[in-house]
């Protein structure tokens, strides 16, 4: 996964005919054919769809409101397994009440479905591990909408856990962290993988108490920010056994959150999903995903989104606002 | 002549969707007698070697010469509206199937495509129900399998170490995905106006006419991720669904049916009158 070149349309890219995928030449009638020398220029260029950059994520979000959901979580616990689930399970029907209304990572998404399909000839899905790059992180893009509500635009961060490691230990690190400060939603994923395991489970729950700790101390998060802390691999639990005490560990988890940073942000969620539920299949998979999505939204801040960056100029026709939300967004 | 409409459509497709033998069989069936279609040819305009060919492979039971790669088609035909005696010029480029796969993998497009794109008033995106890619799921299988017997539970199974994993191939992403691509691609460009018609084809309809469901039902739960983004974009693009059968049969299949060649031709949908008439899609792109 490297960096992606910002989302706007080239003109028209000059290509050899080596290069060039197909050309259809004139549109005239009858045949018109492949030139079979020389320089063609009728090559144009369409947006990558790979994962977005800050910069460019920060260039959709001038064509209309987005959602920045901030995914947050050591490596291992399920960051990237949520994004991938939510988009399979909008492959299959609605999620939640609300359709897919289109994405301009479209193949970036598929990438990271990859290694859970029966293409990949894998047989145990696995989820392909997110790059570490220091303080830049990537997105995905999904568009959702209904019937009865505008189209909201979600970008996921999709980061390596190994980016909040030091930002954990440093408030210094974690200012560094920039795209923070825009999360209207911050999901906190604590992994029910080692929740089960008495030996980890604590120094687990610890360690992102100390993430939340070091990303609210260094004002990085917003006072209206929606903290949701969800378990992640919740099958895991399911599975184990002494439900009743595991149970207990998960109460007195949530009140060390409620207690350690209710009176400091404006709202704080639980939740658990099972995104992939290989311990406990009957639970389905993207168990809890729809769920979390419904919360997501059910705490709008859109305004707090919209006013982050600059908007459109009043009166651009959907057309418009389609374009530019896809490929053709403004560089200034 | 003064009343002579001119109009461009699109025939948007993956590989192997039946864009052409669609093509054949409009040919076919705009100038014969047999059924009474909406559009009839008036009369013939410019270079129709093209439709000829694959017209006289359509009524010879022969597949239709697939459209190659570095080649577009442009064919024209001036037509009569039965109803009101109205003349239009329409014209059709034929872009292969690979062209489309193409914007997805590749990420680009030809200014000639983008040309009739921009003169485009509406197009037909052609689905064919053996030719979808499906977003399948490891687990989904194991369950398949576990339910038969034949495997043990997914969380007891190791990874095989020696198993090299196929690498990743964009062109094999699912259908659903790369057609929502491609409609995006196209409300993308600057010319583009919505609402844009969009005349959605099964093709080889006949192939499920047992399953009694409608080609609105049949997408909405084969590709329902399109169905979705096409469902949030009303106002983007104005879709009508239809299940087409253009070739009438295999044609691998023997013998030859004693049938028409117009009644070869069928057609269902909401607000399809007549079930042999191939232009009533075309007829709705024109309004």
């Amino acid at each position: 996964m490297g960096s992606t070149p910002p989302q706007s349309t080239p003109p028209i890219a000059s290509t050899t005919v080596e290069d060039a995928p197909f050309t259809t030449g004139e549109s005239t009638e009858g045949e018109v054919k492949k030139q079979s020398t020389g320089i063609v220029s009728d090559i144009i260029d369409l947006p990558s769809g790979k994962e977005l950059t800050d910069n460019s994520a920060k260039l959709l979000a001038t064509s209309r409101p987005v959602r920045w959901v901030v995914v947050v979580g050591p490596v291992g616990c399920g960051k990237t397994t949520l994004l991938t689930s939510l988009y399979e399970l909008f492959q299959w029907s609605p999620v939640a009440g609300y359709l897919f209304a289109g994405s301009n990572t479209l193949p970036a998404l598929e990438q990271r479905c990859y290694l859970s399909r029966v293409q990949s000839e894998k047989t145990v899905p696995e989820t392909q591990r997110s790059a570490y790059k220091e303080h830049e992180p990537d997105y995905v893009h999904m568009r959702i909408g209904n019937d009865s509500l505008s189209p909201i635009d979600l970008l996921f961060t999709d980061v390596s856990g190994e980016m909040f490691n030091d930002a954990r230990d440093s408030t210094e690190e974690c200012r560094k962290l920039g795209f923070l400060r825009r999360a209207g939603d911050f999901l906190l994923l604590l992994d029910s993988e080692k929740g089960v395991r008495l030996e980890k489970q604590w120094a687990m729950v610890r360690d992102a108490k100390m993430i939340l700790q070091s990303c609210i101390d260094s004002e990085m998060i917003a006072s209206d920010c929606i903290i949701n802390i969800v378990w992640s691999k919740f099958d895991h639990f399911v599975a184990a056994g002494d439900q009743e005490h595991h149970k207990k560990f998960r109460e007195e988890a949530e009140k060390e959150f409620r207690e350690s940073f209710e009176s400091r942000v404006g709202h704080i969620r639980f939740g658990t999903i099972a995104a992939r539920p290989t311990k406990a299949p009957s639970l389905g998979f993207g168990s809890g995903v729809p769920e979390l999505l419904k919360r997501m939204n059910s705490f709008s801040r859109q305004s707090r989104d919209m006013v982050l960056l600059p908007q459109l100029p009043a009166g651009s026709r959907e057309s418009e606002l389609f374009a530019l939300r896809h490929f053709d967004t403004p560089t200034t | 002549m003064s009343d002579l409409l001119d109009r461009q459509i699109l025939l948007i497709g993956l590989p192997n969707t039946g864009k052409t033998s669609f093509l054949a069989a409009l040919w076919f069936m705009v100038n014969q007698s047999t059924v009474k279609c909406r559009l009839t040819l008036e009369k013939l305009f410019g270079d129709s070697k093209y439709l000829n060919e694959i017209c006289e492979a359509w009524l010879e039971y022969r597949p239709v010469k697939r459209n190659q790669l570095d080649s577009v088609k442009l064919v024209a035909m001036t037509l009569k509206n039965r109803e009101n005696d109205r003349l239009v010029r329409l014209s059709i480029p034929d872009l292969s199937g690979e062209s489309f796969s193409l914007q997805w993998t590749n990420r680009q497009l030809t200014s000639g495509y983008d040309e009739q794109l921009r003169k485009a008033s509406g197009g037909i995106l052609f689905v064919h129900p053996e030719s979808i890619l499906k977003p399948t799921r490891i687990d989904t299988v194991t369950e398949l399998a576990m339910a038969s017997g034949d495997v043990v539970p997914l969380e007891n199974i190791e990874q095989t170490a020696t198993a090299e994993t196929k690498p990743w191939d964009s062109g094999k992403s699912p259908t659903q995905v790369q057609l929502v691509e491609l409609l995006q691609f196209i409300s993308s460009r600057v010319h583009f106006q919505p609402p844009f018609r969009l005349a959605i084809v099964v093709s080889a309809w006949d192939l499920l006419i047992d399953l009694s469901e409608t080609p609105e039902k049949w997408v909405s739960d084969q590709l329902p991720l399109l169905r979705q983004f096409l469902s949030c974009h009303k106002s983007i693009f104005d879709v009508v669904f239809y299940g087409v059968s253009a070739q009438g049969g295999r044609y691998d299949s023997s013998p030859i049916p004693q049938k028409l060649p117009a009644h070869r031709v069928s057609v269902v949908g909401d607000s399809v009158s007549n079930s042999h008439d191939i232009t009533e899609p075309i007829q709705w792109l024109m309004h």
